[in-house]
């Protein structure tokens, strides 16, 4: 028989047995079997919508010698990121590994939160964590990890306060937000980014009056713009792409919708502190040109003092990594400070299988001794 | 006319055959009216586009008419409004438009590199879809997209800001709270709050002081 034949019968077989796989598969799981940032923790400290979490340690894990770790994520996206799968999970791996890990949870701030500023979220909220958590384990610093917008804040506390940060770790986090000008256009997207490209056209009224304009930045808006990054992709998820990702193995099923799941639960970002992101820091880049203040005090990132560990992910097409990798230049030479690239997207870094765990183990071989 | 019960093999190589026979017919059928279909898109975009401009313009000419009492302030924000949604109009046919562009530009690349290339339909698919992606993301860099996405975001700014006047004048007439007065509480509530914290923050440091 014509070959044509053959390969047009086994497609249409394939997909018939997709599609029946799909089917079975979504009628047989529940939302409830979709679970997300499992691994058990304890609730230690709720300031307003705010909650510090310590995650319990695994029994016969000895502990290590090692000071705590504060982990703060972002205001766009949950920090179940770093815990969206049992098999995947950047916090159960440092839990294996020994180490104390608290993260914070920064809420779901809705309009009347929408004068919260960077300020409060690292003079008030994040230094409140770290009172507690010194004050916990008897000590005058610990080690922060910082992760996205979440490192910013990070390396701004670390530069204000460095004798409260032993070892610090910021990952895929943008420092220098205009770094990719001097970058080749040729690059891929990756390397020059879209997002910093876009809000660089844009005055700072016009930016004010389209935060104002929502009375936040809401987490609907955030989540359209991932979606036009990868717009062919987004396009086709729910459709050619769908019983690829519905059928087969029921744990490859889970995954898929736990990174639904995940993607579904989008916070708003309260306005003011959405107004220092956007334009204070993406607009007019002011954490480099040392014109970025908190409460009246100047951020100068060459006072981070502690070692300095900065990852980044090789195809991050949010945060270009040589926006990341520009901290370097604003550092004290003599510093301890190290790169770590990770072969992976964005959320890759926290996600795929490979890069997870190396990036889990660099960060733990980081964190400062007692 | 071939039983598919009983031959379904030739029944299976007739359609393909079918199928094939059509798809080439509306390829060809594609290709040669392509030029046409750009060119009547062309026009009517920029037809779309120019009736558009012309209302925002009208609409804008009225700026100076004089403001009624009874009405109580809704006419001039309907008329905001209206303003604003032709603008946004405005701006999102010139997005599309050029999306329009931009596909039929992946079309002709693809076109042009998959023309030799005899695969399965669903690799034929996967194909288009990666060359549409790569066309796509590179067009997204270009100035021509950046700046007519920034139009489109502020036209969407000022939609949105002119509906929540509309919705003010109404929330106001029927004595309703505005949220601007709940930003004024919110903000009371916020500086206090802050105040506290501080406060405690002091307090804190002094017992530390004091205990040593």
């Amino acid at each position: 028989m014509d070959n044509a034949v053959l390969a047009q019968q086994e497609e249409i077989s394939d997909y018939f047995e997709k599609f029946g796989s799909s089917l079975n598969n979504v009628i047989s799981t529940s939302d409830n079997e979709v679970g997300i940032g499992e691994t058990p923790k304890e609730t230690v400290l709720t300031i307003d919508k705010v909650t510090l979490y310590r995650y319990l340690p695994i029994s016969g894990i000895e502990p290590a010698n090692k000071k705590p770790l504060l982990i703060a994520y972002s205001l766009i996206g949950s920090y179940k990121m770093l815990d969206l799968q049992k098999d995947r999970s950047v916090i159960k791996n440092l839990l294996l590994k020994g180490i104390e890990v608290y993260v914070i949870d920064w809420g779901h701030p809705n309009k009347s939160d929408k004068w919260l500023s960077f300020d409060d979220y690292i003079l008030s909220y994040l230094a409140d964590c770290v009172d507690f958590i010194t004050a916990k384990h008897a000590l005058s610093s610990i080690s922060l990890l910082g992760i996205c917008e979440g490192g910013v804040f990070a390396a701004c506390y670390a530069s204000l306060h460095p004798e409260r940060v032993s070892s610090l770790s910021l990952a895929v986090t943008p420092i220098d937000f205009h770094a990719d000008i001097d970058t080749d256009r040729e690059d891929s997207q990756a390397s020059v980014g879209y997002l910093n490209r876009l809000l660089r056209r844009f005055s700072r009224s016009e930016l004010e009056d389209m935060i104002d304009s929502f009375g936040y930045l809401p987490g609907e808006t955030t989540g359209l713009v991932f979606l036009e990054m990868t717009l062919v992709k987004s396009l086709t998820k729910y459709n050619w792409e769908l019983l690829d990702s519905l059928a087969g193995n029921k744990e490859k099923v889970l995954n898929f919708l736990r990174m639904e799941k995940w993607l579904l639960d989008r916070p708003h970002h309260p306005s003011e502190a959405a107004k220092q992101w956007l334009i204070d820091l993406y607009n007019e880049n002011k954490l480099v040109t040392h014109e970025f203040e908190l409460d009246g005090n100047k951020v100068d990132l060459a006072n981070l003092s502690m070692p300095v560990l900065n990852i980044y992910a090789k195809h991050d097409h949010i945060v270009p990594p040589c926006t990341s990798r520009a901290l370097k230049d604003y550092l004290d030479a003599d510093l301890d400070y190290e790169e770590l690239e990770l072969n992976a997207g964005h959320i890759g870094a926290f996600v795929s299988g490979k890069a997870n765990q190396m990036f889990s183990d660099k960060i733990a071989d980081w964190v400062s001794e007692t | 006319m071939i039983n598919p019960f009983e031959s379904p093999l030739h029944y299976m190589e007739e359609l393909r055959l079918q199928y094939h026979d059509t798809f080439e017919k509306i390829t060809a059928n594609f290709n040669s009216n392509m030029e046409l279909w750009g060119d009547t898109q062309d026009k009517f975009s920029n037809l779309w586009l120019e009736n558009f401009e012309n209302l925002s313009l009208a609409l804008s000419q009225t700026n100076a008419s004089p403001k009624l009492d009874t009405v109580m302030g809704f006419d001039s924000k309907i008329k905001d409004l209206a303003i604003a949604s032709t603008n946004l109009s405005m701006c999102a046919s010139e997005l599309q438009v050029l999306f329009l562009r931009i596909w039929s530009e992946a079309y002709e690349k693809f076109v042009v590199t998959s023309s030799d290339q005899s695969t399965t339909s669903k690799d034929a698919i996967n194909r288009w879809l990666q060359n549409a992606n790569s066309v796509v993301l590179e067009f997204q860099q270009s100035d021509d997209y950046l700046d007519a996405k920034k139009r489109y975001a502020t036209s969407l700014s000022s939609f949105q800001s002119a509906y929540k006047e509309l919705i003010k004048v109404y929330q106001e007439n029927n004595h309703m709270p505005t949220q601007e007065e709940f930003d004024d509480l919110s903000k009371t509530v916020y500086l206090l709050k802050k105040e506290l914290r501080s406060l405690k923050r002091q307090l804190k440091d002094k017992d530390v002081l004091k205990n040593g």
